[in-house]
């Protein structure tokens, strides 16, 4: 289940951009989710770790992927913090729910903070929706019902 | 700053080309359509000029927020299009709102975030169309026929409820005009509490009129709402009452007419933080000292006569709501 706070949070990474380009390792461009993320989201195909195949821009560094891609990889290598996803466009909604999923299987949650109304698909999914305090709103397991509950935070 | 700018900027691989409008333009959409390459070819061309080997042209001086001392970097800009990049926390910020809206510059703001402190229309909302390594800004929200934005639905039966964002002149307009109809006119007292009322009565049929001047940040959660409920509610988005009014023909002369067909061209971003602003002083302006006189607390009862309310009610009418 993805977890997912409203509002300002003040101890999560708001500039994921910035934070992956201190933080991100070569070996995380390569892992198979990363590549299908890649190409899913940028349409973009990685050749190496410090390389990846843009059709617009050429050939790339990890640093100039997008910052929609840039996030989805902190959220699946970094769980040291907590990521501002309003950096991921609706494309990557797919991939969040994706990522919370395989951390549910580990037992573990993923906690994201989210400053707009994401249009995470027509589901079914498992989101619950917490309040900028923290506080538990409910689980929303589609679109109209995470209208509902997250449509005062934004 | 007024009117409309044209900005051409790219280099060897891509190409964008757009048009601003407004003080405040909003690009949103999904991720990996290009808005960091924009912003961060707007960054080269201010550090290094053509020396970039980035290709710039505008009427206008074009310059990225970049320093974390963005007032500091504000404060020496003016008369410029200035682009500020999605990672910048203090877009949000009451300050940041505060600081813009007193400058003479227009703003080119990749957000997603719904920014309610700044009062951006609905139709300055955009996402980046690509086609090969050409780029273009498209309206997030398209408007349909008489001011109609967001799902086409079938709203079967007469509307129940008129609600309005305004509680004071335009809410006196529509009360009288559907008083001892089957229409209930209902104020949600500002643009934010229209998404709150309609989620409470999301299953009645509902004609809502807001200025879509500033209605930008509201437009995501409610025009989400209307997808879901497409046929009871319908979203109607004008530039605003003043404009209605002034778009009637029953105040002002030839010269309001020139106005009226471009308006960004009579509109001083440093004057006025959204269009409603300024529809609002030209309209006091016009009917001042005539039957229309008009104020912002009561709406003459010259407006209110059949007559003249039709012609209002000409450029939103739909069903019952005419």
């Amino acid at each position: 289940m993805l977890n997912v706070q409203f509002g300002d949070m003040s101890d999560a990474v708001y500039n994921t951009a910035e934070y992956f380009k201190n933080a991100y390792l070569p070996e995380w461009i390569t892992k198979p989710l990363s590549v299908e993320m890649i190409r899913d989201v940028d349409k973009s195909e990685v050749v190496g770790p410090n390389l990846i195949e843009s059709p617009v821009l050429g050939p790339i560094s990890p640093l100039q992927l997008s910052g929609g891609v840039k996030t989805l990889m902190l959220l699946d290598n970094d769980r040291s913090r907590v990521f501002n996803i309003s950096t991921c466009g609706n494309n990557c909604a797919k991939w969040i729910l994706h990522i919370a999923e395989q951390r549910s299987k580990q037992k573990r949650r993923l906690l994201v903070n989210l400053r707009h109304l994401m249009d995470f698909g027509e589901g079914p999914f498992k989101i619950r929706v917490r309040d900028p305090e923290g506080h538990s709103k409910g689980i929303a397991t589609n679109m109209d019902e995470f209208l509902l509950l997250a449509g005062d935070y934004v | 700053m007024r009117g409309t700018h044209v900005v051409s900027i790219g280099n060897r691989r891509v190409r964008y080309r757009f048009n601003v409008r407004r003080n405040i333009t909003i690009v949103r959409g999904d991720s990996g359509t290009g808005k960091t390459t924009l912003y961060d070819l707007v960054v080269a061309h201010m550090r290094e000029g053509e020396n970039s080997r980035v290709q710039l042209s505008c009427d206008k001086q074009c310059v990225a927020l970049t320093d974390f001392d963005w007032k500091h970097q504000l404060a020496g800009i003016a008369d410029s299009i200035v682009f500020v990049d999605e990672g910048s926390r203090f877009v949000s910020s009451e300050e940041f709102a505060a600081a813009v809206l007193g400058t003479d510059n227009y703003y080119v703001v990749f957000s997603r975030e719904p920014l309610h402190q700044l009062p951006y229309s609905v139709d300055e909302i955009y996402y980046i169309k690509t086609s090969g390594k050409y780029h273009s800004l498209e309206p997030m929200y398209k408007k349909r026929v008489r001011h109609v934005y967001g799902v086409t639905g079938t709203v079967r039966a007469a509307y129940q409820t008129l609600l309005t964002e305004d509680s004071k002149s335009g809410y006196e307009f529509y009360k009288a005009r559907f008083i001892g109809s089957d229409l209930t006119c209902v104020s949600a007292y500002t643009n934010s509490g229209i998404y709150p009322w309609l989620r409470q009565h999301a299953n009645e049929r509902v004609f809502v009129i807001a200025d879509g001047a500033a209605f930008g940040s509201e437009a995501e959660r409610v025009l989400a709402l209307q997808e879901r409920h497409a046929n009871t509610i319908t979203i109607c988005l004008p530039e605003s009452f003043e404009w209605l009014l002034l778009s009637s023909g029953l105040v002002g002369g030839a010269e309001l007419g020139r106005i009226m067909r471009s308006p960004g061209d009579h509109i001083e971003s440093q004057r006025f933080a959204s269009w409603e602003q300024y529809f609002t002083a030209l309209l006091t302006r016009e009917s001042q000292g005539t039957a229309f006189a008009y104020s912002k607390g009561r709406l003459a009862s010259a407006w209110t006569i059949k007559e003249n309310a039709d012609k209002v009610m000409a450029f939103v009418r739909n069903r019952n709501v005419k």
